[in-house]
């Protein structure tokens, strides 16, 4: 299937700084693609080159089978949606005034029912009459979102969408993205949320420094960082010293998560091996368990663990990388197997 | 409906200072009626020349607006998303501008003369119907070029107050200077083609140093000169 989006070997400077570097990437058709990386990546950079707000200095972008400033690139973009950055608003006009304005730029009636039923959809009909510069930054963002999807674009460019919004809306928005494939539109979305990405998108294309780090359908990615996930075990705070002893004496790399619990990691094929570890100490765990891969673990063993970079990543969802690591062997060595 | 003429129909800018340009000669006819002053000239003069100064300043408000806002809020971005031919953009915004301004000086100026015509008339004074409408004509010929000047160099600073600073500089300043400079080469300033317009229209006055055609060639000639570098940009370069 022919992709919407590609980019080859595509490259865009600020003075003698590369922003993109030889970046290739492509998003098919009826996906929903994250693109991630950490600050300073590149993703919004890669956003306004695709929608030609910036222009690339080398390699070759097709959007919706056109190059930016070619034939049929005025059409590609008006059959594409968008909300790059923060969103662009009048800000002394109502969300009404900002949605026909959009529709007419677009070339539609600036009366099309669809306004008032996608003010509805994202939440906004109530006030859709009021001043923009009234509204809050998760209304603006939802105002942005509807002028994105005005005209039913084939694909949406969304960056960042749920900044802003409350854990409902967040919500929201997921469940309005998940069915934009659906209805016949192709999804570009980048956002710091891990967590939110794993629910929303089924590809994710990662970056760092401009430069294409991994690619491919998120299920993988977390299927590679499920390999190097560890145990969790939880025992009472007082057996701490000699849960950490036996566990490091057969092996294991042992690290206090911030909520207490032990995460245990090496080459642990099965949990029973971390009990018989504990049990040569005489201590019986009150929990263990594996810890499951997310996308945020994903993205830190491919962005090489990039823990700076990733902390604003990271800001909002769980914890990773936020574990106080007290040592124990690094060389592989397992315990003994009861 | 072309959406840089929707924006002059839902944004506010617009509609407030066409507002005001419509509220000042009728303010100015109401104190010019309460107070009744001896001279002729206040009940045929008062309200055009208020319109006259309104629509002066006003047109050079919208022009500095008509870009100024979308640079200021990122909506440029949003307009050339929407639209990626930029070339027909900027046309679009700059023929919006000129009609626009030349339209809201007509209704200003328009209006101005109705109140003037009505005051006299309460005060059975000869209105001279025929010198407010050469006034009303030469405003309504020089606001589309006070606003494209005010664009012009909102397009060069990507700024409203930037654009307006420099306007304001162009025409206070800077023509002063060139006419200290150069005026022995002859006197092409922008600020000397508006008066150029003004006195053409003023049938008593035969010292324009101008015919109309030259005098529009000025003033379009020095639009131009200081639009290019902006527009330049604004179809090659890079959008924030």
């Amino acid at each position: 299937m022919q992709p919407l989006v590609s980019f080859d070997t595509v490259s865009k400077r600020y003075d003698s700084r590369a922003v993109i570097d030889q970046l290739s990437f492509s998003v098919p058709e009826g996906s929903v693609t994250a693109l991630l990386g950490p600050n300073g990546a590149g993703k919004t950079t890669a956003m306004r080159l695709l929608l030609g707000i910036a222009r690339g200095d080398g390699g070759s972008i097709s959007l919706l089978g056109a190059a930016p400033g070619g034939g049929g690139f005025h059409d590609a973009v008006r059959r594409t949606g968008a909300l790059v950055e923060e969103p662009a608003l009048y800000a002394n006009a109502s969300a009404e005034s900002n949605m026909r304005i959009q529709a007419a730029s677009l070339g539609m009636s600036d009366h099309d029912p669809r306004i008032g039923a996608l003010l509805g959809q994202v939440g906004l009909s109530a006030r859709a009459s009021d001043r923009v510069k009234k509204y809050s930054l998760g209304m603006r963002q939802r105002l942005g979102l509807a002028l994105a999807l005005v005209n039913v674009p084939q694909l949406v460019i969304l960056d960042e969408p749920t900044n802003g919004l409350d854990p409902a809306g967040v919500v929201e928005i997921r469940e309005l993205i998940r069915s934009l494939p659906a209805q016949g539109t192709t999804v570009l979305v980048s956002s710091h949320l891990l967590a939110e990405v794993q629910k929303t998108a089924d590809r994710a294309v990662i970056i760092d420094g401009g430069r294409l780090v991994s690619e491919g359908p998120i299920a993988d990615l977390m299927a590679d960082a499920q390999q190097d996930t560890g145990y969790l075990v939880r025992v009472p705070r007082e057996q701490h010293p000699a849960a950490v002893g036996a566990l490091q004496t057969a092996g294991y790399t042992v690290a206090v998560e911030p909520d207490g619990a032990l995460l245990v990691s090496g080459e642990i094929d099965r949990g029973a091996r971390v009990a018989y570890a504990l049990s040569t100490a005489g201590v019986l765990p009150d929990e263990l368990r594996p810890r499951a891969a997310d996308l945020e673990t994903a993205f830190l063993n491919i962005t090489g663990g990039n823990v700076a970079a990733a902390g604003a990543a990271a800001e909002d969802s769980i914890g990773v990388g936020g574990s106080d690591a007290i040592g124990g062997a690094t060389d592989g060595a397992t315990g003994t197997t009861p | 409906m072309n959406p840089e003429l929707l924006k002059l129909r839902l944004l506010p800018m617009p509609r407030w200072i066409l507002g005001l340009s419509l509220v000042a000669p009728l303010l100015v006819g109401l104190i010019v009626l309460a107070v009744q002053p001896s001279t002729d000239d206040a009940y045929r003069g008062g309200p055009t020349t208020m319109a006259t100064f309104a629509v002066m300043i006003g047109a050079l408000v919208f022009g500095a607006w008509m870009f100024g806002v979308e640079f200021g809020q990122g909506t440029m971005r949003r307009t050339i998303t929407a639209e990626p031919r930029r070339g027909l953009v900027l046309t679009w915004k700059l023929l919006t501008t000129a009609a626009a301004a030349a339209v809201f000086a007509a209704v200003a100026m328009g209006f101005s003369a109705l109140v003037a015509i009505t005051i006299c008339a309460a005060h059975g004074v000869n209105a001279n119907t025929e010198s407010i409408l050469d006034l009303s004509l030469a405003v309504t010929l020089q606001a589309p070029l006070i606003a494209l000047i005010a664009a012009a160099f909102t397009l060069v600073f990507r700024s409203f107050a930037g654009g307006l600073v420099a306007t304001f500089a162009m025409i206070f300043v800077v023509d002063g200077v060139l006419r200290l400079l150069l005026g022995k080469y002859g006197d092409y300033t922008f600020g000397t083609s508006l008066v150029s317009i003004m006195t053409i229209f003023d049938e008593t006055d035969q010292s324009a140093p101008f015919g109309l055609a030259q005098t529009l060639l000025i003033a379009l000639g020095w639009i131009a000169a200081i639009a290019s570098p902006g527009a330049y940009r604004f179809i090659r370069g890079d959008f924030k």
